[in-house]
């Protein structure tokens, strides 16, 4: 690794998988509900958090960790 | 975006404020029961079950909550004419008392075998899924009838709309 590569920021591919196993279970949830013919307030309120989560969990499994110490930094 | 109205400062007709405890009925697939039913305009459900306890927006949807009636009405996106009648097991989804209905003998608790032996095989069905802190199943009719049933597969909340607004080629 070179010191101009130490710096890339990178993405944990265990919290990526993990982001990914609860999107799918969330995407399953959120099929269910929308084909369900008559929603309750309760399914619909039930289906925008869904909706909601998997957006959540989209955006967080694409998220890249922290950047790598950079010793020697000059501020 | 959705909003909760408070519905205690809003003037109703004097027929909405007159109402009494709704008596129910049999219910009649696609169309409601006797007196409460789909295609009714708003001031004839207010007619019918006075003023709703609360009045939500939700997904473009306007839905009329009677809780202590056991009754939700959706007035879909014209906000106009219902869409959908819903009516609850005492306890369900926020709602305090049983709605007085039943269709063929069917009510409230009876269980889904029962349900699919009176009324033949189901056109769609679904589930289990997790709303308001309770696991659901649900079988859909074509005929505009939908049964949601608990964990244990009993009855929990009967549903009538008009067939048309459900087309199944989408969803089953």
């Amino acid at each position: 690794m070179t010191a101009g590569e130490r710096d890339v920021r990178k993405q944990n591919p265990q919290r990526v998988a993990s982001f990914e196993q609860q999107r799918t279970a969330v995407k399953r949830l959120v099929e269910e509900l929308s084909r369900k013919p008559n929603k309750t307030p309760a399914d619909v309120l039930e289906l925008e958090k869904v909706r909601a989560l998997v957006k959540h969990l989209s955006k967080k499994r694409t998220e890249k960790s922290e950047p790598h110490a950079r010793r020697g930094e000059r501020h | 975006m959705h909003s909760r109205l408070a519905t205690n400062s809003l003037s109703t007709s004097p027929a909405a404020r007159a109402v009494r405890s709704w008596r129910g009925g049999s219910i009649v697939p696609g169309r409601g029961t006797l007196d409460l039913r789909v295609g009714h305009p708003v001031t004839v459900v207010e007619s019918i079950l006075g003023t709703p306890d609360e009045k939500h927006f939700l997904a473009g949807h306007l839905f009329y909550i009677y809780r202590s009636q056991g009754i939700d009405v959706d007035f879909g996106a014209s906000r106009k004419r219902v869409e959908r009648l819903f009516f609850y097991e005492a306890d369900v989804e926020g709602h305090s008392r049983r709605a007085p209905v039943n269709i063929d003998g069917i009510g409230f608790r009876t269980p889904k075998t029962k349900v699919i032996e009176a009324l033949g095989k189901p056109d769609c069905q679904g589930g289990p899924v997790r709303v308001a802190k309770r696991k659901k199943t649900w079988i859909y009719y074509a005929s505009g009838l939908e049964f949601d049933f608990d964990s244990q597969d009993r009855v929990m909340i009967i549903s009538v709309c008009d067939p048309k607004l459900n087309q199944l080629s989408k969803r089953c």
